[in-house]
């Protein structure tokens, strides 16, 4: 097909690529305006403005609360995740060995489980062990949906990386140690940004693992947001939305801004499989 | 170590001899123990749990009761029946939108443009599934926005109840998926040699035969890894559902919910495997049909 030029399929296809967009971008953009309502229920279009819904926000301990939760787990998992991501993705393209095909069994489980299934599994293990409500058991459980993508998406990046490199350090007299440090993490860095990422965002947005695992009072911010939403459908959440889809924004820009995009795409085609 | 090197290059062999064949295992121990330890005890005390209650009041004892049940009783047959019917219905609706919006998305010949309508389309995963579900309930509400254009416009005389209800959660669960309808479907459009259409064109073949024929089973890989990976979230999709279901739609995961709330961890667990059974059941089709697909590929392609 010819670009442009009054192609008739072609024309069809870019208004229906808008209308896509539209239909992506929509309940986003109701949150937003919502946010600014004077009043509490979702009537179109809405009666006046306000920024009493910001005021109320700062008022809801629980929710700030369970902003920190979150974050604070959402970091553990994302450090954790990239630390034993990085040394099993290593194992991985680095050695031959047996048994491989059972080892991404191990890894790769948590993807196929629905997440809600391994929640309820995870509540009983916590209360066995006495752990239930504590962050521990949240970081654990969020390790194991994040492990897998940053162990794929890490493994595709190795791939990548010049072994000669790797090599002429060794034959220099570098450790192992030292070169992995010096020679092999530049190399891959882009893929630690995108696992970083992924891991943060899986973390931080995660309900159906977590829902069953907090303590009334002491949740995270999504699951918090649900309750929330359960009693009460006021636009305390819109409020706090546009602060979240606000720092979204900041670290997709940067992100996007940091990223050889050749890479980028390369990579996340691996985290695919 | 060089000096022993110097000395005997014996056992310095016999160190790198060891490394080479052992290396991996200091590598892979911390991932490993940690998935054993959590994430497989946590399936196995599952499983343990649908057939030994031990966590309920009174001495546990083996039984089957929670299996029986669930095998038994007609109306989580009907659970099962509307949960596969909306993961069938997000499923072709995903597919349907987003197949197109893909292969659009490959007809654009501004880098500039192509990365603007990438970053809208799949910027909505860095927003929580919570706060797009809320966001649809503004939408589509009795006074809400959608229904104000369809009472403008003098399509409807009543607003249409479109929360509550089955339309609700689909729409909503659509609008989540789509990126990761497209996301397989585009990368394996960007892949496709632009020769193989030319020469079918060449060849005579019109553009609809020239998809049909080419593109079509070409991208049948990303088309089923997409079907394949928004199934399986719908399956066990929960925020969505309950919210936009408003108690009145019942699926597997809202019955997991109720069960916990009530404690009946037994029921629970057996439900939780019955979710369990119908992800892998599709994983297991869906790698049977990205064979077939890859194979007619490669027909294709010599």
């Amino acid at each position: 097909m010819r670009p442009g030029a009054r192609d008739p399929l072609g024309i069809g296809l870019a208004v229906y690529l808008g209308l896509i967009l539209v239909f992506v971008v929509a309940p986003i953009a109701f949150v937003f305006v919502y946010a600014f309502s004077s009043v509490s229920f979702a009537v179109f279009p809405p009666p006046g403005f306000s920024t009493r819904w910001f005021v109320k926000l700062f008022q809801q301990e629980p929710l700030l609360r369970a902003a920190f939760n979150s974050f604070l787990i959402a970091v553990a998992a994302t450090v954790i995740s990239i630390t034993l991501g990085t040394l099993a993705a290593l194992a991985l393209v680095r050695y031959r060995f047996a048994g491989r095909e059972l080892l991404r069994a191990v890894f790769l489980a948590p993807l196929i489980v629905p997440r809600i299934a391994f929640g309820v599994g995870m509540l009983i293990y916590a209360i066995l062990l006495r752990r239930f409500g504590g962050l521990d058991s949240l970081i654990l459980a969020h390790l194991m949906l994040t492990l897998p993508f940053a162990v794929s998406i890490l493994a595709a990046s190795l791939v990548g990386a010049d072994r000669t490199l790797e090599e002429a350090a060794m034959d220099l007299g570098a450790t192992p140690v030292r070169t992995f440090f010096r020679v092999t993490l530049p190399q891959i860095r882009t893929g630690i940004a995108v696992s970083a990422f992924f891991a943060f965002i899986i973390s931080w947005d995660q309900v159906e693992t977590s829902l069953f695992l907090v303590k009334t009072g002491n949740m995270t911010l999504p699951v918090a947001m649900f309750y929330y939403l359960q009693r009460q459908q006021d636009p305390v959440i819109a409020a706090l939305s546009v602060f979240l889809i606000g720092v979204a924004a900041v670290v997709a820009t940067i992100l996007v801004l940091l990223m050889n995009p050749r890479d980028l795409q390369r990579l996340l085609g691996g985290a695919q499989r | 170590m060089q000096a022993a090197a110097a000395v005997d290059p014996g056992p310095v062999r016999a160190v790198r001899r060891l490394t080479r064949r052992f290396g991996h295992v200091p590598l892979l121990a911390p991932s490993v123990i940690a998935s054993l330890a959590v994430f497989w005890v946590a399936m196995a005390v599952l499983l343990l749990m649908s057939v030994y209650p031990f966590l309920a009041s009174g001495t546990p004892r083996v039984t089957l009761d929670a299996w029986a049940k669930i095998f038994t009783d007609r109306y989580y047959w009907g659970v099962v029946s509307t949960t596969v019917q909306l993961a069938v219905l997000v499923t072709a609706l995903s597919l349907l939108a987003g197949y197109p919006a893909a292969y659009a998305m490959t007809k654009i010949r501004r880098p500039g443009l192509t990365l603007a309508v990438t970053v809208v389309l799949f910027s909505p995963i860095l927003v929580s599934v919570v706060v797009r579900t809320y966001g649809w309930l503004l939408l589509l509400a009795k006074d809400g926005a959608v229904n104000f254009v369809l009472l403008r416009a003098g399509v409807v005389q009543q607003p249409v109840p479109l929360i509550f209800n089955m339309t609700g959660i689909v729409i909503a669960m659509v609008h989540i998926l789509l990126p990761f309808m497209v996301f397989p479907i585009l990368s394996v459009l960007t892949q496709l040699s632009p020769d193989l259409k030319e020469a079918a064109m060449d060849l005579g073949a019109d553009r609809w035969r020239t998809f049909r024929r080419v593109t079509l089973p070409l991208t049948l890989p990303g088309v089923v890894s997409g079907s394949q990976i928004v199934f399986t979230l719908t399956l066990s999709a929960f925020v969505t559902p309950f919210l936009m279901g408003g108690g009145k739609v019942q699926v597997l995961s809202s019955v997991i919910y109720r069960d916990m709330e009530a404690v009946n961890l037994a029921f629970a667990s057996v439900v939780a495997f019955v979710m369990l059974a119908l992800a892998v059941a599709i994983l297991l089709l869906s790698n049977r049909l990205t064979r077939h697909a890859y194979v007619r590929a490669e027909v294709l392609r010599t």
